[in-house]
C-alpha cells in the first residue's frame, strides 16, 4: 500500500513502522532522502484498509510537499526542551515526592513547564513548515472517494478524544497528523500553546471543496 | 480584590493562561538572579545599579518574548 501510494506521488518509498500504542496516530519523519512512516498499533486496529490508505496518503502527500525534514528538526529540538519538564518529574518522584500521579511530582513538572514551554512553543510556531491543508489537499486528489479521508479523520480524532489518555511530547505535536494533546486540568493547561491550527472542521472543509472541484 | 482577580482569570482563553504562568515563572527566576547577584557581591542597595540594570533588561526581554508569542499564539492557536 505505501509503495503504490510513493508511486502515486512520486516520491521514493519510505520505509514502514509500527509502535505500540493504543492512541491512532500515524507521523512521518526523515530527512531530504530518505523518510519514515511510523503506525500505532491503535490505527491498525480503529481503521478499515481504505481509511488507512487515506491517512498513509495524507502522509505521502506530506513527504511530497518537503516539509518533513524542516518538521523533523524543529520536533527534535522542541521536543528536547519539553522532555526536561519529564526528568523534573523524574526528579521529584525519586526524591520521594510521590508518585507519577501525585500532586508533588505534577507541580514540579508544572513550574518546569512554565520556563520550558514558551521557548518550545516559539520554536514549533516559528520554525516549523504546517503542510496539513496542502496534504489535505494532494490526498484528496488521488483519492478516489474523499469521504475515505474525512471518515478516518473524524474516526481517529473521536477516538483520541474519548479513549486516549496517553502522554504525548507537546515539542513533537507538528509531526502528529491529528493533536493527540489533551487538557484534563490544570496541569495540562500547557498544551494550549501547542493546539496548532487548522481545526479538523477547516480540513474537511478542504477535502470536500477539493473533491466537488475534481468531480 | 481576588473575586476580581479570579473574574478576570475565568475570562482568559487557556493560551492566554498559560501565558501567563510562564510569564510568572519567568519573573520567579529574576528574584533568584537578584538573590545570587546580592550574595555574590554582598549587598543590596551597594549593587543597586546592576540589580535595577540586570532587572530591566530581563523583564524587557521577557516582555518581548510574550508580545512575540502572544501575537503568534492569537494566529496559529486553536481556540476551544
Amino acid at each position: 500500500m505505501v509503495s503504490s501510494l510513493a508511486s502515486e506521488f512520486s516520491i521514493p518509498c519510505p520505509k514502514t513502522y509500527l509502535f505500540d500504542s493504543p492512541t491512532p496516530m500515524v507521523f512521518t519523519v526523515g530527512n531530504t532522502k530518505r523518510h519514515t512512516v511510523i503506525i500505532s498499533d491503535g490505527a491498525l486496529e480503529i481503521l478499515d484498509e481504505e481509511e488507512l490508505r487515506a491517512v498513509l496518503a495524507c502522509e505521502a502527500a506530506k513527504i511530497s510537499t518537503g516539509s518533513v525534514p524542516v518538521n523533523t528538526i524543529v520536533a527534535l529540538i522542541a521536543g528536547t526542551i519539553i522532555s526536561f519538564s519529564n526528568a523534573v518529574m523524574w526528579m521529584a518522584m525519586l526524591a520521594g515526592f510521590g508518585q507519577e500521579n501525585d500532586v508533588a511530582p505534577r507541580l514540579a513538572k508544572f513550574l518546569a513547564m512554565g520556563l520550558l514551554s514558551l521557548p518550545a512553543a516559539l520554536t514549533l510556531h516559528l520554525f516549523s513548515v504546517n503542510s496539513t491543508l496542502k496534504s489535505d489537499e494532494l490526498a484528496a486528489r488521488v483519492m478516489t472517494d474523499s469521504n475515505q479521508l474525512v471518515d478516518s479523520l473524524h474516526k481517529m480524532n473521536n477516538y483520541i478524544k474519548l479513549h486516549c489518555t496517553e502522554y504525548f511530547n507537546p515539542g513533537h505535536v507538528n509531526l502528529f497528523m491529528l493533536n493527540p494533546l489533551q487538557m484534563n486540568d490544570l496541569f495540562d493547561i500547557y498544551s494550549s500553546m501547542f493546539m496548532i491550527r487548522p481545526t479538523l472542521d477547516e480540513r474537511v472543509g478542504i477535502i470536500e471543496q477539493k473533491y466537488k472541484n475534481n468531480t | 480584590m481576588f473575586s476580581i482577580i479570579m473574574d478576570v482569570f475565568k475570562l482568559l482563553k487557556n493560551w492566554q493562561k498559560a501565558l501567563l504562568f510562564s510569564f510568572v515563572s519567568y519573573a520567579v527566576v529574576l528574584f533568584f538572579v537578584i538573590v545570587a547577584i546580592v550574595f555574590i557581591f554582598s549587598g543590596f542597595s551597594r549593587n543597586l545599579p546592576i540589580i535595577m540594570g540586570v532587572a530591566v533588561s530581563y523583564m524587557f526581554l521577557l516582555i518581548l518574548a510574550m508580545v512575540i508569542a502572544r501575537h503568534l499564539f492569537k494566529k496559529r492557536l486553536i481556540v476551544e
